[in-house]
C-alpha cells in the first residue's frame, strides 16, 4: 500500500529531433503525465511514432495512442475489480509465448522440432523468450487475462480512433504514394509505453522499443519490464501490427514496493548514450536536478536545451522523457547523492591518481631496468678494469724485468768495454806498409786516390767499363 | 550548475564494416592482386569519412576464406588504425565456413557486436568468384537468422562469370545488390565506390530514414547510378543477367 508520506509528482516532455528538424518532418514523439491528488493517481505515458517513410502519419498515431492508453487507464484503475487484482502479487511478464496452442492471436514456433545446435540465434531468443513467459504467469493466469483484455482494449479503440482520422483527413496524394498498398495502420505505426501508480498498486506496460527504468529505494537501477528479442537496432514490435496485443510486455506490483523513480525514455535517447549505464546516470543527473531545483524547473530545461542538445550530439532523433517521482525520497536521497557524488569525484581522482600510479610504476621499472642494465655494465667495466689492471701489473714486472736484463748487459758492455781499453791501452801501433801502387794499370790510370790500408780505391770518376782486351791481357 | 554540464559527453555511435572475401585457388593472379590494390587503397577514403564524422566511428573487420575461415584482425578496428594484410588465394570456397565464422562473431553474448543500443546497422560486403564447396545452405540459413545480419547493408560483387550469383543473391537478400565485374578495372572501381558509399549512408543520420532497410535501398540506388555512369559500361546488376544482352566475357589477364 502506497501510503501518504509518499509525495509522487510525474513530468512529461517531448522535443523534436536534429533530424527531423533538418528534413522538415514533424516530431513524431507523443507524451504525456499527470496526477490526479483526489485519487492519488499517477500517470507516464510514451509514444514512438516509426520514422520510416511508409509511416506517414506515425506522429498523428503516437498522439492518439497516448489519448486512448490515458482513457483505457483510468478506466480500468476505475473498475473495483482492479483494486484487489494485485493485492500482494508483484511480477513481470514478457509477451505471449509463440508455442501456446491457443493464444488470442495464432503465432508460428519456426524453432520446433529442431535441435539446439542448429538452431538461429533468433530462434534461441525466441525460445528462451517462451520458457520466461510460462514461468512468469504461473499462477497469475487471471492477471494475464486482464492485461491482454487491457491491451485488447487499448489496440482496437487505437485501430477505430486512427481510422476515424483518416476518415476526416483522407490522405493526400504524396501520402498515398509513400503508403502504397500496406494498410491503414501501417501510416500511424507507433509504441507505446506506460507507467501507472494508484495508491494500492502500481503497474507497467510497454509495446516496442525505448527504454523504461526503475529507481529503487537500494539506489540501483532494474528494468521493471521484460525486454522483447524482436526489438532490435532500428526494428520494433509496434501498434500497427497484428499480433500487437500479444506482443505487450508488463509488470505489477501490489505489494507497496514502489520505486524513487519512474523513467520513460523514447529510443532517441538510450540511442543517444548507448549504454545502460550512460542512460541512467543521465537519469541520475536529471533526479538530483530535481532535488535541488524542483520539477518543473527540470523539465523546462530538459525541454529548452537539454533533450535539444542531445539529440544534436547523439542519435539526432526525437526525445521524449516522462516519469514519475517521489520527491520524498529525492530529499531522503539528496545527502546519499552528494555523498555518491562525493565517492564519484574521489574515484575518479583514484582513477586518475591509479593512472598516474601506474605510469609512474612503468617508469620505476623502466628505470630499474635502466639501473640493472647499468649494474651490469658497471660490473662488465669493473671485470674489464681488474683486467687491465693484472695485465698493467704483469707489465709492470716484465719492464722491471727487462730494465734489470738491460742494465745488466749494460754493465757487462761496460765491464767489457773497460777490459777492451784496457787491452788496447797496452798495444803498439804497428807501422804502416808504404803504399803500393796497384797492380792494375787499369785502375791505376783510373783512381785518383785509394785507400792505403786496404788498397780498395776511391773512385772519382767511374770506370765505363773495364776494356775486354786489357782484361783478357 | 547547468543540467547539461553534469553530463557525460555522448559517445559516437558505431558502424561496423565487415569484408567477406573468397581467396580460394580460383582467385589467384590478377584478381587477388587487384582486390588487394583496390581495398588497400579505399583504407585511406574510409579514414577520410571516419576522421570526418563527428557521430560515428566506423570499424572494419575482414573474413578471408578458401579452405577455412579466417578472420584478418581478432577484434574489428577503428578505421582510423586500420592497415590492410594482402590476402594471398589457394585452396577450396568453403563459403559455409565463412557464413558459420561471421554468425559466431555476430552473436550478441559471445561475438564483436555487445550492444545494439547505439550502433548503426552493419554493412557486409561479399567478393566471390566461384561456387562453394561445403554445404553452406545450413550455415546461411542460421546467419539469416541473426538480428545483426538481418538488419545489415549486405552488397555483394561476383568477379567474373563463374560466380554463382544465385548464392549471392541468398546473402544479400536483394537482386539488385549483386554486381557482376569482369575486367580488373572494374573490380577495383566497384570495391572503391561499394565501400565507400555503403560506409557514408549506412553511418549517417542524413539518410532518407535511418532504417536499415531503407538504407540498403538507397546503396542500391547509388551504386546503379555509378554502374549506368561507368565508362565500362561492363558491370551487371542482379543475378540474371538480361540474356538478350549477351553474358561480358571475363578479361583478367
Amino acid at each position: 500500500m502506497m501510503t501518504k508520506s509518499h509525495k509522487l509528482r510525474s513530468f512529461a516532455t517531448s522535443v523534436i529531433g536534429a533530424s527531423h528538424v533538418r528534413k522538415g518532418i514533424p516530431c513524431q514523439d507523443y507524451s504525456l503525465a499527470f496526477d490526479d491528488p483526489t485519487t492519488g493517481l499517477h500517470v507516464a505515458i510514451v509514444s514512438d511514432g516509426h520514422g520510416g517513410s511508409t509511416y506517414v502519419r506515425s506522429d498523428r498515431g503516437s498522439e492518439i495512442a497516448v489519448s486512448v492508453a490515458k482513457r483505457v487507464i483510468l478506466a480500468f484503475v476505475d473498475d473495483p475489480k482492479a483494486h484487489s487484482l494485485f493485492a500482494g502479487r508483484a511480477g513481470r511478464v514478457t509477451t505471449i509465448a509463440s508455442d501456446m496452442p491457443d493464444t488470442l492471436i495464432p503465432l508460428h514456433n519456426p524453432a520446433a522440432g529442431i535441435p539446439d545446435q542448429e538452431k538461429t540465434q533468433s530462434q534461441l531468443d525466441e525460445e528462451r523468450q517462451n520458457s520466461d513467459y510460462h514461468s512468469q504467469i504461473e499462477g497469475n493466469e487471471d492477471i494475464e487475462d486482464v492485461m491482454r483484455m487491457l491491451f485488447g482494449r487499448i489496440s482496437t479503440m487505437w485501430r477505430q480512433e486512427i481510422s476515424d482520422d483518416a476518415a476526416a483527413n483522407p490522405f493526400k496524394p504524396e501520402e498515398k504514394a509513400l503508403l502504397g498498398n500496406n494498410r491503414l495502420e501501417k501510416a500511424y505505426g507507433a509504441t507505446l509505453m506506460a507507467f501507472v501508480v494508484t495508491p494500492r498498486y502500481w503497474f507497467a506496460f510497454q509495446l516496442g522499443d525505448g527504454k523504461m527504468v526503475a529507481y529503487q529505494p537500494d539506489a540501483t537501477w532494474t528494468e521493471p519490464v521484460p525486454w522483447d528479442h524482436k526489438c532490435f537496432l532500428n526494428l520494433t514490435t509496434s501498434l500497427c501490427q497484428s499480433d500487437c496485443v500479444a506482443r505487450f510486455r508488463y509488470a505489477y506490483n501490489g505489494k507497496g514496493e514502489l520505486p524513487i523513480a519512474v523513467f520513460l525514455g523514447s529510443d532517441g535517447l538510450d540511442d543517444t548514450w548507448q549504454t545502460m549505464e550512460l542512460l541512467e546516470e543521465s537519469y541520475l543527473a536529471v533526479l538530483r536536478n530535481i532535488a535541488d531545483d524542483g520539477i518543473e524547473s527540470t523539465k523546462k530545461e530538459l525541454t529548452d536545451n537539454v533533450l535539444r542538445q542531445w539529440s544534436e550530439r547523439g542519435s539526432t532523433d526525437d526525445m521524449s522523457v516522462a516519469a514519475v517521482i517521489d520527491l520524498s525520497a529525492t530529499d531522503m536521497m539528496r545527502d546519499i547523492w552528494d555523498e555518491q557524488r562525493k565517492v564519484k569525484t574521489r574515484r575518479n581522482d583514484l582513477f586518475e591518481t591509479q593512472g598516474i600510479l601506474h605510469e609512474n610504476t612503468d617508469r620505476l621499472a623502466e628505470a630499474r631496468e635502466k639501473l640493472k642494465q647499468t649494474a651490469e655494465q658497471m660490473c662488465a667495466l669493473q671485470a674489464a678494469e681488474k683486467q687491465l689492471q693484472q695485465e698493467i701489473e704483469r707489465l709492470e714486472t716484465e719492464k722491471k724485468k727487462l730494465q734489470q736484463e738491460i742494465e745488466q748487459h749494460s754493465n757487462e758492455i761496460k765491464a767489457k768495454a773497460t777490459d777492451l781499453a784496457a787491452r788496447i791501452a797496452t798495444l803498439e801501433p804497428e807501422p804502416l806498409e808504404p803504399a803500393t801502387p796497384p797492380a792494375d794499370k787499369f785502375i791505376s790510370d783510373h783512381y785518383s786516390s785509394y785507400c792505403k790500408i786496404c788498397t780498395r780505391c776511391v773512385h772519382r770518376t767511374p770506370p765505363p767499363f773495364r776494356p775486354k782486351a786489357e782484361s783478357q791481357q | 550548475m547547468s543540467l547539461l554540464d553534469q553530463f557525460e559527453q555522448v559517445p559516437r555511435k558505431v558502424m561496423t564494416l565487415f569484408f567477406l572475401v573468397d581467396k580460394s585457388g580460383s582467385m589467384s593472379g590478377t584478381k587477388i592482386n587487384e582486390l588487394n590494390v583496390a581495398v588497400r587503397e579505399t583504407i585511406p577514403m574510409l579514414q577520410d569519412i571516419a576522421s570526418n564524422n563527428a557521430d560515428a566511428e566506423i570499424r572494419v573487420a575482414v573474413l578471408e576464406y578458401a579452405t577455412t575461415a579466417d578472420w584478418m584482425y581478432a577484434e574489428p578496428k577503428s578505421a582510423e588504425t586500420f592497415e590492410w594484410c594482402d590476402i594471398r588465394a589457394g585452396g577450396l570456397t568453403s563459403m559455409g565456413a565463412a557464413f558459420k565464422s561471421l554468425e559466431e562473431k555476430l552473436h550478441k553474448e559471445r561475438g564483436f557486436m555487445k550492444t545494439a543500443s547505439g550502433s548503426f546497422a552493419p554493412v557486409f560486403i561479399h567478393l566471390s568468384d566461384g561456387d562453394p564447396t561445403d554445404n553452406f545452405e545450413h550455415e546461411l540459413q542460421k546467419l539469416q537468422g541473426n538480428n545483426w545480419f538481418r538488419s545489415g547493408v549486405k552488397v555483394a560483387i561476383a568477379i567474373g562469370n563463374d560466380a554463382n550469383r544465385e548464392i549471392l543473391k541468398k546473402f544479400t537478400g536483394s537482386d539488385e545488390s549483386v554486381l557482376t565485374v569482369h575486367n580488373k578495372e572494374d573490380l577495383k572501381a566497384l570495391i572503391r565506390f561499394v565501400t565507400v558509399t555503403s560506409s557514408q549512408v549506412a553511418s549517417s543520420h542524413n539518410s532518407s530514414t535511418d532504417n536499415a532497410t531503407n538504407k540498403q535501398g538507397e546503396i542500391e540506388k547509388q551504386v546503379k547510378g555509378f554502374v549506368e555512369g561507368n565508362d565500362t559500361g561492363k558491370i551487371e546488376i542482379g543475378s540474371n543477367p538480361d540474356p538478350n544482352a549477351g553474358s561480358w566475357g571475363d578479361e583478367w589477364d
